[in-house]
C-alpha cells in the first residue's frame, strides 16, 4: 500500500486526541475496537492501509506510536475496549512515569535520554511498511511532553527521514482561561520554533477557539477534554479522508499540502468545520447545500483557530482547500465559487493567483450522518501570525520579569545561557514578519528578516 | 427474378384468357369472328405487352438484379395507368413477398436468405485493417462499428463468427430510405449477435429477443403484401417496433447482466483518471520513462507497472485490471507518453459502446490526463525537496515558478475532474438511469465523450448529439487541436522543462534557464489567459472558458498583471 503514514502521539494531549482520531478511523473503515474487520465491511473500497497494517485477513492494526512520560492518559487508553487494538510494542511509557513536570525542557532533554528506544520504535514501524509517505505528530505545545519530546522528535525526524513529510497536529493552550502551567508561554515558543523549522505541515487548532465553539455553536457549557477532542478528531480524519478514500485528486498528503503552502516557512494551516452538531443534540436536518457549506466555511466563527480581529484588514488567504463530503451534485461547485467571488467573501494574497480548491470526498457508508453536506476547510490564512504574535506577547512579559526560568537552568540546554529561548523568539518574529510580508504584493523579492550579511552567507 | 418472371406471366394471365377465349369463340362459331373484333380484343393488351417487352428489355440489358427490379417497378408504377398499372403492382407484389421473406429472415434469425445476391444487404469479408477509415462510399453508416462488432467476436474466441454486413445502395429499392435500411441492417446484426450469445448454461436464448410480439410482427410483415400497394410507412413502423424490441432487449442485457454502471465507472477510473491512487502509484512506478524514448520492452514494463500497482492497492478486482492492457507503438525516436495506447476489452455485449473509435478517443483524453498528472507529481517532488529547505531567507526564482506552476496545474485538474469529468459523468449516469432503450444508452454515452473533448479544449467543434452521431466515425485526430489546448499542452511542456532543471544538483548554475522559463511560461499563461478572455467575448463556448477562467483567474491576479502591462 502505498503513502502510509506513521501518527507518533505525544504527552497527555497528544494520546487523548489520538485515541478520538483512532476510535473515529474504526468507525469509518468498519473496524472493531478488537481491530477485525466488522462483517459489513469486508467489501469496501477504501484505504484502510493508509494509517492501518493488516495482521492477518481480519485484524488491523494501526500504525501508531503511542509515547508518554507518565502514565495516566496511556493507561485510560490500555483499560478502554480499544486496548486492543494498537501493537502494544508501539506504546511506550517512561519507566519512571514522573512525567516532564510541564517543563519543555524536561521533555525535550527525556527526549534525547529515551531516543534510542524511541527511534527503534519508530524506525521499525517505518520499515514494515511499503513506501511511507510521512509522519503525523499530535501533541500539544504547552505542556512538557508534547512540546519538549516533541520538539527533540521533530529536530531528529527531519535528520532520519529527510525525505518524508512531516505534518504535526498541534494544539494551541486556551487564552481565555488562566494555565495553571505557568512556564506555558516558554513552551509554546521554544516549540514553535521547532514547528517551523522542523516541521513541513502544522494543522493548528487552538483551544481557544474549540472551546468558544463548544459553548457557543454546541451549547456545551464547560465541555470536557473528550467533546473538545471529539471536534479534534473530526477534522484530522475528514482531512485525511481523501486519502482514505479512492479519489481523483489528493490521493496523497504531499498532493494534499503542497497546493496549500507556496512557500515553506508558511506552513501553518488553520481549519474550519461546517456543520457542526453535538453528539447529544438532535440535529436539525438542514437542507445544505454546497454553497452553503462553503460560505459557512469562511465564517470566522467556525474556524478552529482564534485570531486577532484585523482592524487593517490586510491579512488574507494564500490558499484554500475545501473537503466537500456529502451528496454534493458537482455543477454545484463551479456556481458556489462564483457566487463568492461576486460577494468579495474571501480575500487573498496580492502576490500570486489563488483560489479556492474543492476537493469532493467519499465519506463513510458506516457512520450514519444527519446531514445531507458537510465540508472542511484547510487555509493558509496570513493572520495566523497574530496567534504568534500572541505567543511573543506572552512570553515577553514572562521574560521581562525573568519569571520561572529557574526550571530551566536546571537542564542542559539551558545551564549555560537562555540563548535557546533568545533564539527561538527570533525566529518566531521572523515568521510573523513573514507572514506579514506575505499581505504585500512585494513579498516574492522579500528578502527575509535577517541581516544583508547573512543572505550573502546563506547564498 | 423468379418473382419477377411470376409476376409478368400473372400480368399476363389476361391476355391469355382473351386469347383463349377468342380461340373458343373461333372454333365455336368459325364465321361470325370478325378480324375486327379479334383486333379489338387483342388491342387492348397491346400496351402492356409492349410494356412488359420493355422491362424484359431493361432488366436483361441494365443487368438489373434483386431488389433493384422493385426499384425499377416502382418507378413503372408512378407513371403508368390501366391494366399496366396493375399489371407492375402485381409484379411487385410478388417481388416484395420474396423481400418480405428475406427480411423475415433477416429480422429473426439474422441470416440472410439470398443465394442470388439480391437483398441490398450483403455480407461482406472482413477487411485487414479493421479500423480502416476510407469508409467506401458505397458502404453507408457505422462500417466501423460494425467491424468492432465482428472484432469482438474474434476476440473472444468461442465465438468464430466474423462477418459483417453492410448495405449495397445500389440494391436498395429507392423508396425505402437510406436510413430505414440502416435499421434494417441494425436489427439484422445485433440479432445475429445476440444469437452468438451462449449464456452461462450453455443454452442459446435467442428466442425470447422480441418476447412475445414475433408472432405478432411476422403477421404484420405478411399483411404487408396482402394489400394491393406496398406501404412504405407501414413497413416503417415495423421495423420501429422491431428495433424498439431489439433495442430494448439490448439495454436489459447492457444494464443487468453487464452491469453497466460498473463498466462506465471503469472507463472513468482508468481512462479519466478517476482513480487517482492507481495513476499516483503507476507513475511513480514508471518513472521518468514515460518520458524517453519509446524502448522495445515498453509495453511490457508499462503492463507490469499497472498490474503492480493495482496489485499494491489490494482493494481491486484482479478482473478489471485484466480488461486494460497497454500497447505501444514502436517509435524510437518518440515519448513513450506520446506513443502508448491503453486497451480494453469490454465484456460481451458492451463492445457495441465501446467502440475502437470511442476507446481512441478516451485514450486522446488519458494521454492528456496523464501527462497533467505525471507533471503534478514532479513538480511535488520538487516541493518537497523546497519545502525542507526551510532555513534559507528570502524567496528564490525556483520557488516562484514552482508555485505558479502548480497552481496553473492544480487548477487545471480541478477544472477537468470537477467541472468537466464529475459534471458530466453524473449527468451520463442520470441519462441512462432514464433511458428505456439502448440507443439512448450508446446516445447518451456518446455525448459524454464529445462533451467531455470539446470541454476539455481537446478538440475545436461545437458538440451537439446530432452532428455527434453523424460524426463518430470520424478520425478525431483529423480534427483541429484546440488553440486553448494547444497553449496548455506547451504549459505542460514547460512544467517538464522546469522539473529538470529543478532538480539537478545544482538549480543554481541554471539560474539564467531557468528566468528564460520563467518569462516563458508568464507570456504563455497571459496569452491564455488573453485568449480565454477573447473567446468569452465572442460567447463562444462561454460556459466551459469561464469556469476554466474562474478557477484560474479566482483573484483576478492575471487581469490585474495584464492591466498592469
Amino acid at each position: 500500500m502505498p503513502c502510509e503514514m506513521i501518527t507518533l502521539q505525544l504527552g497527555q494531549c497528544g494520546n487523548q486526541i489520538g485515541f478520538e482520531f483512532w476510535k473515529k478511523l474504526c468507525a469509518e473503515h468498519g473496524i472493531n475496537p478488537e481491530g477485525t474487520l466488522e462483517s459489513f465491511a469486508t467489501e469496501g473500497t477504501d484505504r484502510k492501509d493508509v494509517f492501518f497494517y493488516q495482521a492477518d485477513d481480519e485484524h488491523y492494526i494501526p500504525r501508531a506510536v503511542l509515547l508518554d512520560l507518565e502514565p495516566r492518559v496511556i493507561h485510560t487508553i490500555m483499560n478502554s475496549p480499544y486496548a486492543k487494538l494498537y501493537n502494544p510494542e508501539n506504546v511506550y511509557l517512561s519507566k519512571d512515569g514522573g512525567g516532564a513536570g510541564n517543563n519543555w525542557a524536561s521533555g525535550y532533554s527525556q527526549g534525547k535520554k529515551l531516543q534510542e528506544e524511541i527511534f527503534d520504535i519508530i524506525d521499525r514501524e517505518a520499515d514494515g511498511s511499503d513506501s511511507l509517505e510521512g509522519f503525523v505528530l499530535c501533541h500539544s505545545i504547552a505542556g512538557g511532553t508534547g512540546s519538549g519530546m516533541g520538539s527533540y522528535l521533530l529536530e531528529h525526524l527531519a535528520d532520519r527521514f529527510p525525505k518524508k513529510i512531516i505534518q504535526t497536529y498541534s494544539v494551541f493552550p486556551n487564552q481565555d482561561e488562566i494555565s495553571d502551567v505557568v512556564v506555558q508561554p516558554y513552551n509554546s515558543l521554544l516549540t514553535l520554533k521547532r514547528l517551523t523549522l522542523n516541521a513541513d505541515c502544522v494543522v493548528v487548532l487552538d483551544n481557544t477557539a474549540l472551546n468558544r465553539i463548544a459553548a457557543d455553536r454546541l451549547h456545551i457549557e464547560n465541555p470536557s477534554f473528550a467533546q473538545i477532542n471529539s471536534l479534534v478528531s473530526t477534522i484530522m480524519a475528514v482531512s485525511t479522508s481523501t486519502l482514505r478514500y479512492p479519489s481523483y485528486m489528493n490521493n496523497d498528503l504531499i498532493g494534499l499540502i503542497a497546493p496549500l503552502i507556496p512557500t515553506p516557512r508558511l506552513h501553518f494551516l488553520m481549519t474550519g468545520y461546517t456543520p457542526l452538531s453535538a453528539e447529544h443534540e438532535v440535529a436539525s436536518i438542514r437542507k445544505t447545500t454546497v454553497l452553503d457549506v462553503m460560505r459557512r466555511l469562511l465564517q470566522p466563527k467556525n474556524m478552529m483557530v482564534s485570531t486577532a480581529p484585523d482592524r487593517m484588514s490586510q491579512h488574507c488567504y494564500m490558499s484554500i482547500l475545501n473537503i466537500i463530503q456529502g451528496e454534493v451534485d458537482p455543477c454545484q461547485v463551479h456556481k458556489s465559487l462564483q457566487r463568492i467571488r461576486e460577494r468579495k467573501l474571501v480575500n487573498f494574497i496580492p502576490w500570486s493567483p489563488a483560489g479556492i480548491q474543492v476537493a469532493l470526498s467519499k465519506k463513510s457508508p458506516y457512520v450514519p450522518t444527519s446531514h445531507r453536506v458537510s465540508g472542511l476547510m484547510l487555509a493558509n490564512h496570513t493572520n495566523i501570525s497574530s496567534l504568534f504574535d500572541r505567543c511573543l506577547n506572552q512570553y515577553d512579559k514572562l521574560r521581562k520579569r525573568e519569571a520561572f526560568l529557574e526550571q530551566f537552568r536546571k537542564e542542559e540546554m539551558f545551564m549555560e545561557s537562555l540563548d535557546e529561548l533568545d533564539d527561538s523568539r527570533r525566529e518566531v518574529e521572523e515568521l510573523v514578519a513573514e507572514y506579514c510580508a506575505a499581505t504585500r504584493p512585494d513579498y516574492l523579492s522579500w528578502g527575509g528578516a535577517r541581516t544583508e550579511e547573512d543572505q550573502t552567507k546563506s547564498h | 427474378m423468379k418473382a419477377f418472371c411470376e409476376g409478368l406471366s400473372q400480368s399476363l394471365e389476361p391476355y391469355r384468357q382473351d386469347l383463349k377465349q377468342l380461340e373458343t369463340q373461333f372454333l365455336t362459331e368459325p364465321n361470325s369472328t370478325s378480324i375486327m373484333s379479334l383486333l379489338v380484343t387483342v388491342e387492348k393488351h397491346a400496351p402492356l405487352l409492349e410494356f412488359i417487352n420493355k422491362i424484359i428489355k431493361e432488366v436483361d440489358v441494365k443487368q438489373i438484379r434483386g431488389c433493384q427490379i422493385l426499384s425499377h417497378l416502382y418507378e413503372h408504377t408512378l407513371f403508368g395507368f390501366g391494366e399496366v398499372k396493375t399489371a407492375t403492382r402485381r409484379i411487385s407484389l410478388l417481388c416484395h413477398k420474396i423481400l418480405i421473406k428475406q427480411l423475415k429472415s433477416w429480422f429473426f434469425n439474422g441470416t440472410l436468405l439470398d443465394p442470388h445476391e439480391e437483398f441490398f444487404i450483403r455480407n461482406v469479408k472482413v477487411v485487414a485493417q479493421p479500423t480502416g477509415d476510407n469508409t467506401n462510399d458505397a458502404t453507408l453508416m457505422n462500417s466501423t462499428a460494425m467491424t468492432v462488432m465482428s472484432m469482438g467476436f474474434a476476440g473472444s474466441q468461442d465465438k468464430s463468427y466474423v462477418k459483417e454486413y453492410e448495405i449495397k445502395i445500389d440494391r436498395l429499392p429507392c423508396y425505402i430510405h437510406v436510413r430505414l435500411a440502416n435499421q434494417i441492417l441494425f436489427i439484422g446484426e445485433t440479432i445475429l449477435m445476440l444469437s452468438c450469445d451462449v449464456d452461462s448454461n450453455g443454452l442459446r436464448n435467442v428466442n425470447n429477443f422480441f418476447e412475445d410480439r414475433e408472432d405478432e410482427l411476422r403477421a404484420e410483415l405478411d399483411s404487408l403484401v396482402t394489400e394491393e400497394v406496398f406501404s412504405v410507412i407501414r413497413l416503417e413502423k415495423i421495423v420501429d417496433a422491431l428495433k424498439f424490441c431489439v433495442t430494448k432487449y439490448l439495454w436489459t442485457l447492457v444494464i443487468h447482466r453487464s452491469d453497466l454502471y460498473s463498466h462506465l465507472k471503469y472507463m472513468k477510473d482508468f481512462f479519466l483518471i478517476g482513480w487517482g491512487e492507481l495513476f499516483v502509484e503507476f507513475l511513480s512506478k514508471t518513472g521518468s520513462k514515460l518520458q524517453a524514448n519509446v524502448t522495445s520492452f515498453a509495453a511490457k514494463n508499462l503492463n507490469l507497472a499497472l498490474i503492480q500497482s493495482a496489485r499494491s492497492l489490494l482493494s481491486m478486482d484482479e478482473n478489471v485490471i485484466s480488461k486494460f492492457n497497454f500497447t505501444v507503438v514502436k517509435n524510437p525516436n518518440e515519448k513513450l507518453i506520446n506513443q502508448l495506447f491503453l486497451n480494453y476489452k469490454p465484456d460481451w455485449p458492451l463492445q457495441l459502446l465501446f467502440t475502437p473509435p470511442i476507446i481512441e478517443n478516451y485514450n486522446t483524453l488519458f494521454k492528456f490526463l496523464l501527462r497533467l498528472k505525471k507533471a503534478q507529481l514532479d513538480l511535488h517532488k520538487i516541493w518537497l525537496s523546497d519545502t525542507k529547505m526551510k532555513k534559507r531567507s528570502g524567496i528564490p526564482i525556483t520557488w516562484k515558478l514552482r508555485t505558479r506552476l502548480m497552481y496553473f496545474l492544480d487548477n487545471l485538474q480541478y477544472y477537468l475532474q470537477v467541472d468537466v469529468l464529475e459534471s458530466e459523468y453524473s449527468a451520463l449516469v442520470h441519462s441512462v438511469r432514464n433511458s428505456v432503450d439502448f440507443d439512448q444508452i450508446q446516445l447518451a454515452h456518446i455525448e459524454f465523450q464529445a462533451n467531455v473533448l470539446s470541454k476539455a479544449f481537446i478538440y475545436v467543434g461545437e458538440p451537439s448529439s446530432t452532428n455527434v452521431l453523424s460524426n463518430h466515425n470520424q478520425n478525431p485526430l483529423s480534427i483541429t487541436v484546440h488553440p486553448v489546448n494547444h497553449l496548455m499542452s506547451s504549459l505542460l511542456d514547460m512544467s517538464e522543462s522546469f522539473c529538470l532543471l529543478a532538480s539537478s544538483p545544482s538549480p543554481r548554475d541554471h539560474e539564467r534557464d531557468l528566468s528564460l522559463l520563467e518569462a516563458k511560461f508568464n507570456t504563455t499563461i497571459s496569452n491564455l489567459i488573453v485568449l480565454m478572455c477573447e473567446l468569452r467575448r465572442l460567447r463562444s463556448r462561454s460556459v466551459q472558458i469561464e469556469q476554466l477562467l474562474t478557477r484560474l483567474d479566482y483573484n483576478k491576479w492575471f487581469t490585474r498583471e495584464l492591466i498592469g502591462r
